[in-house]
């Protein structure tokens, strides 16, 4: 492995970029550095945080999906719907919510390996219409509010000003760290994005792995659909088009995923989430409308991507010499 | 992408493709037939009108993207672009610029994020979706940056300006009998996109270069040039698109557009052109748009709400791109 100098590198770069911001931004705004903003950040990172699991995990596969945002805003929109119906037990709507974004997640997955479209951009683009349509349907496109304190809990408490979204957040990707750094379900993944084929001759069932990665994604995003809602009180199926998804992509390729896979670290992602918050979080306290935060998202998207794109071209430029001498 | 997969399929993609054509011409009479059958006054020169209508912009989007996806490639930034040249060129018109330079804009707009989109996508060798994605955000924001989040309006029939607008871009009315302008412009854009796509050289390197891209390269030829080119037609046809959609419904609104790239997409891949690239055709995607057409009036015509119909369009891609490999599977 030597890749785990470049790794290194990489981090340390992301690092440096999200102290940089941070500096700018605290000279810019006094706010910036303030508890309560620094609390805000964490609170609305959790929310990306719990997609870019799931993302992570189907990069590192050298999939994609792009489904999560959708799923998060129809998970919360079905604890909406049963809100609404007058079920009355937070737990058995999370419960719920947990088990209908891991189905729809199991499809994705399912359609990946056992009817073998090879597109997962594409199937889970599909999805994240069907799924965008189902919130809208299950709420009567509306927006529902009221939810019973259990389910608004791991979204709204704060110990101290400390919410325990991101516990759950720093928890969740401590314990994903260890699984794809020290189990061998981890390790297969990377695996399998390294090279599908050699592995699979190797006797790793790739197809259960990849469809283990769709169904925790969609796991993940139902965790985060419960986070949106206790954040915000509300579920609204019109968020669905909001740009959840590519958020997710930018924190983990800034966080040194690659789009052809075999790369990505919980770590770096952590990172990734946090550059992006604050990204968005700085415009907003310098009073810039969402408009350029998006534009500015997309260049940030495109760069990142096109510096793994440069990243794998030098490698392969790199490899090609070494083999010549 | 997976071109070691297609390039031996290419001996025989026509007649595949000609099967597919015919089972979506079957499949869309089918459709035709089941809402005439059961809908609510669907069997009627003015719901025809209708479908007519919901094409023209479909229409032009999926004929443009047609030829990207040949090349293997993708772009999710169609709808939200379309809306995005629509509104640069309906804000410049407000600004004062003459009407028909407005249209220019608008024109203009798309074949820049086309150029942008291709560039991207060839010369710095960006996976197609995300570099679309990227542009489908910048579309986004600049959709709002421009029109200050308020939604806008093309000229309508009795404006002082432009009242000519709609006469010549979807329809006009000539002592009662309504003709459908905006048709002979699909079927300018059909026949110039067929000829383009067979009988020039831009579409022989188009399907050479989804087929086997690098045995393309390997022969000499600047295979990146010819990767740039289907995107900037499709980001002409998306900027028509913008002044189609605007000539059939007027209004536009900042910041949408998102879900209308995958109903172009789900048109060209029903038309049996394949997502792993070199093989397709644009007599069926222009098959395809009327089916997506057929389906969105027809639904409305059952009084099925619009939420359904995202859930089916989802759907119908995932059953089509489910088609499609398994045609190539067979081979």
């Amino acid at each position: 492995m030597t890749k785990k100098r470049t790794f290194a590198g990489i981090q340390m770069g992301t690092i440096l970029a999200l102290i940089i911001m941070c500096v700018v931004l605290s000279l810019a705004n006094r706010n910036f550095y303030s508890y309560d903003n620094v609390m805000g950040i964490f609170k609305q990172t959790a929310f990306n945080a719990f997609l870019s699991v799931g993302m992570l995990l189907c990069l590192i596969t050298a999939g994609i999906d792009l489904s999560v945002g959708a799923n998060a805003v129809f998970t919360a929109c079905l604890m909406g719907a049963m809100n609404k119906a007058g079920v009355s037990s937070g737990l058995l709507m999370m419960l719920v919510a947990l088990i209908a974004g891991g189905a729809f997640g199991f499809i994705n997955g399912v359609l990946l390996t056992r009817l073998h479209l090879p597109h997962p951009f594409v199937s889970t683009l599909g999805m994240k219409n069907v799924l965008w349509g189902l919130a809208l349907v299950v709420t009567g496109s509306q927006m529902v509010s009221g939810f019973p304190d259990s389910v608004q809990w791991l979204g709204r408490t704060t110990i101290q000003g400390f919410p325990v979204s991101f516990i759950m957040v720093l928890i969740v990707y401590v314990i994903m760290h260890i699984f794809l750094s020290r189990t061998a379900l981890g390790r297969s993944i990377y695996c399998a994005g390294g090279n599908i084929e050699a592995s699979r001759l190797s006797g790793i069932n790739t197809a259960n792995v990849l469809t283990f990665c769709y169904t925790l994604s969609g796991v993940m995003a139902a965790i985060a659909g419960i986070v949106s809602v206790g954040r915000s009180g509300i579920s609204n199926g019109a968020n669905a088009t909001q740009p959840y998804d590519t958020d997710a992509i930018a924190a983990c390729v800034i966080g040194g995923a690659s789009f052809t896979g075999g790369k990505g670290t919980m770590v770096g992602t952590m990172i990734g989430c946090l550059i992006i918050t604050v990204l968005r979080n700085g415009f907003s306290l310098l009073s810039i409308q969402s408009s350029i935060q998006n534009i500015v998202l997309g260049l940030v998207i495109i760069l990142a991507v096109l510096m793994d794109v440069l990243r794998a071209n030098m490698e392969a430029k790199r490899r090609r010499l070494a083999s010549a001498k | 992408m997976s071109s070691k997969e297609t390039s031996t399929a290419v001996a025989k993609p026509r007649l595949k493709s000609g099967q597919q054509r015919l089972f979506a011409l079957i499949a869309l009479i089918a459709i035709y037939v089941i809402f005439a059958a059961f809908g609510n006054r669907f069997f009627t020169y003015r719901t025809f009108m209708n479908i007519l209508e919901q094409s023209y912009y479909i229409g032009f989007l999926a004929v443009g993207v047609t030829f990207i996806i040949i090349t293997g490639g993708i772009d999710l930034s169609l709808g939200t672009v379309m809306m995005c040249s629509a509104m640069v060129g309906l804000v410049s018109f407000g600004a004062g610029v003459p009407f028909v330079l407005a249209l220019i804009i608008t024109l203009l707009v798309g074949v820049l994020f086309g150029v942008l989109n291709g560039v991207l996508v060839s010369y710095l060798k960006l996976p197609a979706f995300i570099a679309t994605m990227g542009s489908m955000m910048i579309a986004l924001g600049l959709s709002a940056i421009v029109s200050k989040v308020q939604t806008r309006h093309f000229p309508s029939r009795t404006a002082e300006v432009g009242s000519w607008f709609q006469n010549v871009f979807r329809s006009v009315n000539m002592d009662g009998t309504v003709i459908p302008t905006g048709a002979f412009w699909l079927v300018g854009l059909i026949v110039i996109a067929v000829i383009v796509l067979n009988k020039t050289r831009i579409g022989r390197y188009t399907f050479a270069v989804g087929s086997n891209e690098e045995a393309v390269r390997l022969s000499g030829v600047a295979v990146e040039k010819w990767k740039l080119i289907p995107y900037i037609i499709a980001g002409f046809c998306t900027g028509m698109a913008g002044i189609m959609y605007g000539a059939t419904y007027t209004t536009i609104i900042p910041q949408t557009g998102q879900g209308e790239e995958l109903n172009a997409i789900a048109a060209v891949v029903i038309g049996g052109t394949s997502l792993s690239g070199g093989i397709g055709s644009i007599t069926g995607t222009v098959i395809g748009v009327f089916i997506m057409s057929v389906l969105q009036v027809g639904l409305m015509s059952m009084n099925v709400q619009p939420h359904y119909q995202k859930v089916l369009t989802g759907i119908i891609v995932i059953m089509a791109v489910f088609i499609d490999i398994r045609q190539h599977k067979k081979r």
